[in-house]
């Protein structure tokens, strides 16, 4: 692991810092009828799509970790099944030589949904308290209707990085 | 961007392979281990927060304030008929003010008549509301008191109205307060003025449900619901709020609290009503019971 990477590694973690919280600033104290998007989930999803050897299993375990404590989940397996999931997901995006975006949409959506499902269904198997099947389908859809603008946003910051090191390089 | 050199990812892709093993079988073994054991890890989940959200207080009131000012934004260019309305609103407030307050001075007079003492136990802490639960499928907020304050888990948390939930996880400076309306909520109430024993369950909509009434004819949509202190849980009768029908024809709460905006919360000192289970237990007092056995242990010494 060189510098740029920890560097990198760093940002991401603070962003999701950030975003868990935005989610639990006291704004919404009344049980909603729908569901937002994962946001944590989405912008990770997105930085393994576009950033694979910058999103290590450590960085993604911890934060989803925290994002457990604090959103009452069962702590560790929302974490545990986004470690597994996104391991399958970077290899991919590894391997694979050209990256349209279609195919990137297309396998974060497989592996987003598997997450979310064997999440709910394990915890109906194992009599945890859930909020029912409805929201957790909201929250699938919503999260993967995000995906396309968090992989422009970061997407761009790429361009922008590029742009800069071209004009540097001029000089 | 230069992609990393595919040998190099070579030699590292059984590490990171291992690595990731690892922390997957730790995450399973802290779920199955809280699936197991609750408590402990429970209270793991307190500490953590306890360590993590104090660091994020100074910011966390401002951009609440921020965003609900921006929220608002829209009700202010109606702000003259609200201006009217609260007005209309004020002025029937005050006669119910003069009721109150002729209403409690009766009941002053009453009390002292019967030279009643109210149970000094029962003062309240007051605490600010810091953070929500974060997600749709859960309702609790985190409060800015602790076991720094005395907190202790299962006690009550009222707003200045009606009961808003109990406290579940206290950490140091933090404590969480589970809302009436999460799905792992269940209280017990009595309802007035008849009587009757019921169980307030959460199922993470605005209105709890009113499961195991005794006799549903007895009850009717408008009666008081209040707790009814069984199972030593909370004290007895704070007001939880008012019964409804809903249109399945199913009996719900429509809560007191005011749920929409929840900033401040008063948290009940609870340390339990003693339980008076034989008839020996009210005449003879616990501390004089003490007392007369040192004596006879004495007595028998000499």
């Amino acid at each position: 692991m060189n510098i740029r990477s920890f560097a990198h590694q760093v940002i991401y973690f603070c962003i999701g810092l950030l975003i868990i919280f935005f989610q639990i600033l006291p704004l919404q104290t009344t049980p909603q009828t729908w569901s937002g998007p994962n946001i944590l989930l989405v912008f990770f999803a997105a930085n393994v799509s576009k950033r694979p050897e910058f999103t290590s299993s450590f960085l993604i375990a911890s934060i989803f970790l925290i994002e457990d404590f604090f959103l009452m989940r069962p702590p560790g397996l929302m974490s545990a099944l986004t470690v597994l999931g996104f391991y399958f997901l970077k290899r991919k995006f590894q391997n694979q030589e050209v990256n349209s975006f279609i195919f990137s949409w297309g396998s974060v959506a497989a592996c987003l949904t598997i997450i979310l499902l064997l999440y709910y269904f394990i915890s109906v198997l194992l009599f945890i308290p859930s909020a029912g099947f409805k929201l957790t389908l909201m929250e699938l859809l919503m999260t993967l209707a995000l995906y396309p603008v968090f992989s422009a946003l970061i997407g761009s910051f790429d361009k922008l990085n590029l742009k800069k090191a071209e004009t540097i390089i001029q000089k | 961007m230069a992609r990393p050199n595919p040998k190099e990812a070579d030699t590292l892709a059984p590490f990171r392979y291992l690595t990731t093993g690892i922390i997957v079988f730790l995450l399973v073994a802290l779920f199955l281990i809280w699936r197991l054991d609750n408590p402990r890890i429970e209270k793991l989940r307190a500490e953590v927060i306890d360590y993590i959200l104090p660091k994020f207080e100074w910011v966390m009131a401002p951009a609440t304030g921020l965003i609900r000012i921006t929220r608002d934004f829209r009700s202010y260019q109606s702000l003259y008929s609200q201006n009217q309305e609260l007005r209309r609103e004020l002025q029937q407030m005050k006669s119910w003010k003069e009721a109150a307050l002729q209403l409690e001075q009766e009941n002053a007079r009453l009390l002292d008549l019967n030279n009643l003492q109210l149970d000094p136990k029962l003062t309240h802490i007051s605490s600010i509301v810091l953070a929500d639960s974060g997600s749709p499928f859960r309702q609790s907020v985190l409060v800015n008191v602790g076991v720094q304050d005395g907190i202790q888990d299962g006690w009550a948390a009222m707003d200045g109205l009606g009961l808003v939930g109990r406290i579940s996880g206290v950490g140091s400076k933090t404590a969480r307060v589970l809302l009436l309306t999460d799905t792992a909520s269940i209280i017990p109430a009595t309802i007035q003025p008849s009587g009757q024993r019921a169980l307030i369950a959460g199922d993470n909509t605005v209105a709890p449900t009113v499961e195991f009434l005794e006799n549903a004819d007895l009850v009717r949509p408008g009666d008081r619901v209040e707790t009814s202190g069984s199972g030593g849980i909370f004290p007895p009768n704070l007001l939880i709020g008012r019964l409804a029908l809903d249109p399945s024809g199913r009996l719900r709460v429509r809560l007191a609290a005011d749920y929409e905006r929840l900033e401040f919360l008063r948290v009940l000192r609870n340390f339990g009503t003693e339980a008076i289970d034989n008839p020996g237990n009210l005449i003879i007092n616990k501390s004089l019971k003490s007392l007369s056995d040192n004596q006879s242990t004495k007595a028998n010494g000499t």
